[in-house]
């Protein structure tokens, strides 16, 4: 609002001789800094194997690619071995993959991943079958192409919601964003949950303010499914909806109606079915999902980095995003009530974060990847509150500190993960990378 | 009507009484915590046991051999091989050496009685800032937000020396700001420069205190807090190089002075535990905070990063902050939360500033609010405070200990 209030103001001072013509060149201006901005964004996100195998076309810009240094890790292989088991037998075979994991699980003393993450597998398999890949690199290519789709639906969403500028701005945060960028870097279903999660949270803003509108109803319908078709912490999008809903009675988003509260649990009810499709019967699917929770609290991966109290996630959201977060902090105490859009996203972080922090060693920074885009508009509401104290030099300042906290971010994933080889964002690999983690002494 | 006025009147005088009975009550509280014993000390620390080597040195050889103190250290700290506590910390040492001599107790009760001391009063003295500044309704709040401060706990039941640097850091403060206030103050600037040179005396972090102080003076036009005279620019250059002087006599000269700062800080590059506790990036001490007071720090922090602080105080300490901070997250190896203590007084107000501010979206219902919202802070932070320090019996809370006891790492 601020952005926007700035920009029709700097425009209605202008002479009257010249509008047009200034107007023109500031648009055109605006629209070339956004696309040099998500190029850059889509660079940084290029799936590392791009530069091995297309060596020529991209060996002018190969050495401007960050690399991650992370190796493949536990996770990605189940999921090769899960697309090549889609590959090797169709979707008909898929009731026997989930049924072959409940006896491998069984005789596991932890959890592993389950192949109910379906929506993931499929489309590495959908990959596979347009561009003839392997499953390993069409897993790495789905993960680096929906971080690349995350990128652009946050600045389109922003751009519906608040205007082009604020769109601007929240591109250049989001395509900087050290989380984002290791997600789109490795073969994890994270990055790709937070596209969906991120298309459902979308759908739900523009069905309560076109709430006549059935095409945004089956989007939000659509997303809903898909979120559940791909992770189990479809529960915490779920949850955040449903908080969202609620807290329309007092910060009044938009309007609810009938159709809207049914497509709530329309979606997520269909994605249900599909899954119990997939599993065979509603017995299987609850089997293993029994097995998949009960084991993760016997799992000592999990036990060693998935406790903490209720603001874990903030301690790991700091050591990633330092000024993204104290800035999104600032913004979570001081909003008003007529910033409808920051207390439609707050609600949904709100909603999650109150269950993801409850969860006993179900923890981890990669669960709050679909945060990323929410955090980043409200990071740039008080960089544009903070604005407000130099009137003057207000869209110089914005300009410059977007800027800073973008170089402050990408910095902060070259230190992360470019140089140190962190794959799974736990806080002690995290504190390892920023020098914390060292083995103590006797004081 | 008359009538009405005097009920007016009398409502008015007994909420005023009862403000200030609850003050004196919430200020006891604070006082207990600190006095009784509740830290868990399974065995001293490096650093306590050398200030009780120095005390027990002075006491067999009497405070005018201060000196010899100095050319020991120098001697012995070159075949250390680790940084040991120097003994330019002065009034820590001296007083501890006098409350010993005073009241017969061993060295190390004597430097616990004194950092106890020393805490106290910065409770006291900071709420008496408050008090001050912005009445009692406001000190009341801050007073329980510092009462239960984990740190300011903790400092009062080791034998270290940072709560008592802290009472001094806060006084340095409070004769700032109350020079800001009365620039016509004769007396003023003499207690102001008198407590900048007993900073430079007790610890090396004088540093930190002098560069959010010149923060403040330079910003001093912006942040609209007073006026700055001639002579409190003249107390605050005269009184840390008085501080200096006094350091170089006590001490045994300047060389023995320059030749025990060279020999501390060049050992502590060398020390282990220094490596491995003191290192990070710039928001170390933001991620020591929210470990330490989750929800107090996450209130300070929308406190400042607002910038458009109405308040004078809060600019005054958000200039001190800031200015101490940029330092203080800068010194490679050299980052503790026990430095950090300087920072109690200004990060409670900040967080009950931004108590207030949020309390407003209750309207009617906000004086019930914030005594709620603080309460909750005071009973977290007391949680956090037993969860270190009496279960756990932390000595110098360094972030991968403090996570280990969250049960984030394991």
């Amino acid at each position: 609002m601020e952005l926007s209030t700035a920009y029709s103001a700097a425009n209605s001072a202008r002479p009257r001789s010249y509008p047009r013509v200034a107007s023109a060149r500031l648009t055109l201006l605006r629209v070339l800094v956004l696309a040099g901005i998500l190029g850059v964004g889509i660079f940084l996100r290029l799936p590392p194997a791009l530069f091995d195998t297309n060596a020529i076309a991209l060996r002018p810009v190969a050495a401007l690619h960050p690399k991650a240094a992370a190796k493949a890790g536990y996770d990605e292989r189940l999921y090769e071995i899960y697309t090549d088991g889609l590959i090797a037998g169709g979707l008909g075979s898929y009731p026997d993959m989930v049924s072959q994991y409940r006896e491998h699980q069984a005789t596991l003393v932890g959890s592993i991943a389950p192949p109910l993450r379906f929506l993931y597998i499929f489309a590495a398999y959908v990959w596979h079958t347009l561009f003839g890949t392997e499953a390993l690199p069409a897993l790495h290519a789905v993960a680096a192409f929906f971080s690349i789709l995350t990128l652009l639906l946050a600045t389109l969403f922003t751009a519906r919601a608040k205007g082009f500028n604020w769109a601007l701005g929240v591109a250049a945060l989001m395509a900087f964003a050290p989380t984002q960028l290791h997600m789109s870097q490795h073969a994890l279903v994270d990055g790709f949950f937070a596209f969906w999660a991120t298309l459902a949270l979308w759908a739900l803003w523009e069905s309560l303010h076109a709430p006549k509108n059935w095409w945004w109803l089956l989007l939000l319908v659509f997303g809903l499914t898909a979120v559940v078709l791909t992770k189990e912490n479809a529960a915490f999008v779920w949850i955040a909806v449903l908080a969202i809903l609620i807290s329309n009675r007092w910060l009044n988003y938009g309007v609810i109606t009938q159709q809207l509260v049914g497509v709530v649990f329309i979606g997520p009810a269909i994605g249900v079915v599909i899954l119990v499709w997939l599993s065979g019967s509603v017995p299987d699917l609850i089997a293993t999902y029994q097995l998949s929770v009960t084991k993760n609290y016997h799992l000592p991966a999990a036990i060693l980095t998935g406790d903490g109290p209720w603001y874990r996630y903030l301690v790991d959201l700091l050591l990633v995003s330092p000024i993204v977060l104290l800035l999104a902090i600032g913004c979570f105490f001081t909003l008003r009530k007529e910033n409808k859009f920051e207390w439609f996203l707050l609600t949904f972080i709100a909603g999650s974060y109150v269950i993801m922090c409850n969860i006993k060693y179900g923890m981890n920074l990669r669960y709050a990847n679909m945060w990323d885009f929410p955090l980043r508009v409200l990071a740039l509401c008080q960089l544009a509150t903070l604005a407000r104290a130099l009137p003057r030099w207000r869209n110089a300042f914005l300009v410059a500190a977007v800027a800073l906290v973008g170089t402050s971010e990408l910095h902060s994933y070259i230190r992360l993960e470019v140089k140190h080889p962190l794959y799974e964002l736990v806080t002690l690999d995290l504190m390892r990378a920023l020098d914390m983690g060292k083995t103590p002494s006797s004081p | 009507m008359t009538a009405r006025l005097e009920t007016t009147a009398i409502s008015i005088q007994n909420s005023r009484v009862a403000i200030r009975a609850l003050l004196l009550l919430v200020i006891a509280t604070g006082v207990f915590l600190r006095i009784y014993p509740t830290a868990k000390i399974s065995r001293m620390g490096v650093d306590e046991l050398y200030y009780a080597w120095n005390v027990a040195h002075l006491n067999s050889a009497g405070i005018l051999h201060y000196p010899t103190l100095g050319a020991r250290y120098v001697s012995e700290q070159a075949q250390t091989p680790i940084a040991v506590i120097p003994p330019t910390r002065v009034t820590f040492i001296a007083t501890s050496y006098f409350w010993r001599k005073i009241f017969g107790t061993g060295s190390i009760a004597a430097l616990r009685a004194v950092a106890c001391l020393g805490s106290v009063f910065t409770l006291l003295l900071s709420v008496l800032l408050i008090y001050r500044a912005r009445g009692e309704t406001w000190a009341l709040g801050f007073a329980a937000l510092m009462s239960f401060a984990p740190m300011q706990i903790q400092a009062a039941q080791r034998a270290y020396i940072d709560g008592f640097f802290t009472l001094i850091a806060t006084a340095t403060l409070w004769l700032l700001w109350e020079n800001l206030k009365k620039p016509d103050h004769r007396f003023l600037p003499w207690y102001y420069g008198g407590s900048l040179a007993l900073l430079v005396l007790t610890k090396e972090n004088a540093a930190f205190v002098l560069t959010g102080i010149a923060a403040i003076l330079v910003f001093h036009r912006w942040l609209k807090v007073g006026q700055l005279t001639r002579s409190t620019v003249i107390a605050t250059l005269a009184g840390p190089a008085m501080g200096v002087l006094l350091l170089t006599v006590v001490i045994g000269g300047p060389s023995i002075l320059i030749r025990t700062f060279d020999l501390n800080i060049s050992k502590a590059y060398d020390t282990a535990y220094v490596v491995q506790n003191g290192d990070g990036p710039w928001f170390r001490y933001i991620l020591d905070l929210i470990e330490m007071s989750p929800l107090t720090t996450l209130l300070a922090i929308a406190g400042l990063v607002q910038f458009r602080i109405q308040d004078s105080l809060g600019r005054f300490f958000a200039a001190f902050f800031l200015g101490s901070y940029l330092i203080m997250a800068n010194v490679k190896y050299g980052m503790s939360l026990r430095y950090a203590e300087i920072w109690a007084a200004p990060l409670c107000w900040f967080a009950l500033l931004q108590i207030v501010s949020l309390a407003k979206f209750a309207r009617h219902r906000r004086y019930l609010l914030i005594p709620v919202i603080i309460a909750l802070l005071c009973l977290i932070d007391l949680r956090q405070y037993d969860l270190y320090f009496v279960q756990n019996g932390v000595y110098d809370p360094s972030p991968r200990e403090m996570l280990q006891h969250l049960n984030i790492l394991k």
